[in-house]
């Protein structure tokens, strides 16, 4: 695990020193009216941003010592390795450092764009579990007929089409203006949201976020529709379903009863993935249709921009979560279902 | 002597069993259609004729390169075929009065008449749609364009018209999703099959690095390689590949650790067969099954992952008829809602045939679907959910 983490951090930073356009240039672009690097999406202009120039830009009207200034101020006047050494001990630390562009801790920065995410993930979560596991259910249940088929067939569609393709066709019917002007377009609360009621503001998140969670979440069903429609299968070929049904009990208390305990192992097994997804997850694509500020956005922008601290604090801290979430993972598995062991068989 | 079959019998129940999929079968039979009519795109959509006749002879403007002059204009660039005056021309046969009075000069022409002077009727043969995905569409109005007879899908936002680029954008997107399939797929069962042929410290090495590798940001290093060698479709396919092979990787490996304890390898081992001949010839037919499962999410995969980064300006060329650029413009232009519909159209269709076809070829492959007397095929959610859980998230 240490040995993947450490590869990782070393591939990166080595890709980022040989690669031209870093913060420097992205300074110095900035200071002579070079922009937002969302211009080209979300604002509406046409024009694509020039990510990578091979020279300074400076170089063509800034006085060396400016530069020389910056690069001190950056750490970049030290030798490549003695700042990866640097820069490893303090994530060790926890020491995420600051962002170049903006003077506000790494941690902080991604705690502010916390609230898009885990309103993505977790409303998004919700309603696919409420939706998918009462399905696989009934899928199961009625394996083979045409209703298992025709949902099985919409479900692989959903999941085949990427999601900010629903999202558009969202945009365009409910919120573009053109048929049905039904919920707004951008952002996570209206601009008076202070003003608002409680209950005005709990109409007003949710108003905002119906969209957006429609939209991520129409890919997420197939998966676990079908993983529950599978281990129910397989265990309601099983003795016991028999042995409880000759009892004489009702197909009810035989699926919820007896199956949905064993059935749902494999399900539950997913939850420490699923927890840590509902926080961390981001959509670019999605945060960026509809202009929300969220873990996906945070990441694009600061590795176009060669926000370097961010691009390593958060590379550093989602690498060691997801190592860490594998492990608990597997640690589930065996708790929740003793029959499963990871022992090595000759 | 009996004539030996085409396809060994395995191969034949295969096929018979694909047939019975009937959504696989029409999906395979409706996406064959529309693929083949993009394939022809130059024949459908182009702003140059497919047959002119002038004089007499039959020029082929879609092959060669036919200056104006060749039609009795002045210039000696390429005819611009779409222009009233050379429309004259090839019509009446080089009149030179066209450059005063084309549209009189037509209308007689249509009208049968003969004209005085160097006369020869001439005509020329146009594309369904006399487009291509690049051709600036002369229309009034402001730029997004309604669906109209010209444009039946309407105009984006610098009047190209949106039927010629998605027919464009189509083959575009089925030909890089295939050809990224294909060259990911060897890839990835070579990787998995040494992996998991030898084990032991080849395997947990190997491990570690697809690890790594599958740590890295893609698109961080998409953007970085396009920004410094600058973008083409070739290298987009090059990269894709790069970063798509590990998801075969780990099935075709787990099916190899399986099977290299099994009686059949170690006999042709104990034989003294190379290890490659074992590998590919013995163990990998055996493995297919599980590698054919991954691959209607590689395909629809690899398709919206172009679609992403056109979506987000670090795709193909801006040149390029991407149905991605045509998603980012309906996000642009919400007063024109044909973008949005077209590109959610084109993409739920081709990619919902695609899932179908492969879906089929993959119950096809299944062993315990090809012993099955009554063959009774439904769609294999087993696979679908094993497969899944390591499919390319894009």
């Amino acid at each position: 695990m240490i040995p993947t983490l450490l590869g990782i951090m070393i591939i990166n930073f080595a890709l980022t020193q040989f690669v031209p356009g870093g913060p420097i240039e992205q300074i110095l672009a900035q200071m002579e009216g070079g922009g937002d690097v969302f211009e080209g999406i979300s604002g509406g202009g046409s024009e694509l941003v020039d990510t990578g120039d091979n020279d300074y830009i400076g170089g063509r009207g800034l006085p060396a010592d400016f530069i020389a200034d910056l690069e001190r101020e950056f750490g970049f006047d030290k030798p490549p390795l003695e700042r990866f050494l640097t820069m490893m001990w303090n994530y060790m630390r926890l020491d995420f450092g600051e962002s170049y562009f903006r003077s506000i801790s790494v941690f902080d920065l991604v705690m502010e764009k916390m609230p898009v995410s885990i309103t993505l993930g977790l409303w998004s979560t919700l309603i696919a579990y409420m939706i998918s596991i009462p399905l696989g259910i009934k899928k199961a249940v009625r394996d083979g007929t045409p209703f298992d088929t025709w949902t099985s067939g919409a479900i692989i569609v959903g999941y085949a089409i990427p999601g900010f393709l629903f999202a558009i066709l969202l945009i365009v019917l409910f919120a573009g203006g053109s048929y049905w002007r039904l919920f707004p377009l951008r952002g996570l609360t209206s601009a008076n949201f202070e003003e608002l009621s409680m209950i005005g503001k709990v109409l007003d998140y949710f108003w905002h976020i119906t969209l957006p969670v429609l939209a991520s979440t129409i890919s997420a069903f197939a998966t676990l529709t079908l993983l529950t429609k599978n281990s129910f299968l397989d265990e309601i070929k099983k003795q016991y379903v028999m042995t409880a049904r000759a009892k004489g009990l009702s197909e009810r208390r035989v699926l919820y009863g007896h199956v949905f305990r064993n059935g749902m192992l494999i399900v539950i097994s997913g939850f420490p993935a699923l927890f840590i997804g509902v926080f961390f997850g981001g959509s670019l694509i999605i945060e960026t249709l509809f202009s929300l500020d969220g873990l996906g956005r945070l990441g694009f922008e600061a590795a176009v921009a060669r926000d370097y601290p961010v691009v390593f604090g958060t590379l550093f801290a989602f690498s060691l979560i997801g190592l860490v979430v594998g492990i608990l993972t597997d640690l589930t598995y065996v708790l929740i279902d003793p029959r499963i062991d990871f022992e090595a068989r000759g | 002597m009996a004539k030996r079959p085409f396809l060994s019998p395995l191969n034949q129940r295969r096929v018979r069993n694909f047939k019975r999929n009937r959504r696989a079968l029409w999906s395979l039979i409706i996406f064959s259609v529309l693929f083949g009519l993009s394939l022809m795109a130059e024949f459908i959509a182009n702003d140059k004729p497919i047959a002119v006749s002038y004089r007499g002879e039959l020029y082929m403007p879609i092959f060669n390169f036919y200056s104006e002059q060749d039609f009795g204009g002045d210039f000696p660039t390429e005819a611009g075929y779409g222009e009233v005056e050379v429309d004259c021309l090839i019509v009446t046969g080089g009149l030179q009065d066209c450059f005063d009075a084309p549209d009189e000069l037509i209308a007689a022409v249509d009208a049968g008449e003969t004209l005085e002077g160097d006369f020869q009727k001439g005509w020329m043969l146009w594309p369904v749609i006399p487009y291509s995905y690049n051709t600036i569409v002369d229309v009034g109005g402001v730029a997004p364009s309604p669906p109209s007879a010209e444009n039946v899908l309407g105009t984006d936002d610098t009047k190209r018209d949106v039927l010629a680029r998605v027919i464009y954008g189509f083959r575009l997107s089925v030909t890089f999703a295939l050809t990224v399939t294909v060259a990911a797929s060897i890839i990835g069962i070579m990787a998995g099959a040494v992996q998991g042929y030898f084990g032991g410290w080849t395997d947990l090495i190997f491990q570690r690095f697809i690890e790594i590798w599958t740590g890295m940001p893609s698109l961080y290093v998409i953007i970085i390689v396009f920004a410094i060698l600058g973008r083409s479709y070739w290298l987009l396919v090059f990269l894709t590949v790069l970063f798509g092979w590990p998801a075969l990787v780990g099935v075709v490996r787990a099916e190899f650790l399986r099977a290299r304890n099994l009686e059949y390898v170690r006999a042709a081992k104990a034989l003294g067969v190379r290890d490659r001949t074992i590998m590919f010839r013995h163990m990998l037919p055996n493995a297919m099954v599980a590698t054919v499962t991954m691959l209607p999410f590689l395909v629809t995969g690899a398709i919206g992952g172009l679609a992403s980064l056109d979506f987000l300006g670090f795709g193909l060329p801006s040149s390029a008829p991407s149905l991605g650029e045509m998603t980012l413009q309906a996000k642009q232009n919400l007063q024109a809602p044909w973008l949005g519909f077209t590109a959610f159209f084109t993409f739920a269709i081709m990619l919902s045939l695609l899932v179908f076809i492969f879906e089929g070829v993959r119950d096809a492959f299944d062993p315990r679907k090809t012993f099955v007397a009554d063959g009774n095929v439904t769609v294999d959610d087993a696979a679908f959910a094993a497969a899944e859980t390591k499919a390319p998230n894009q």
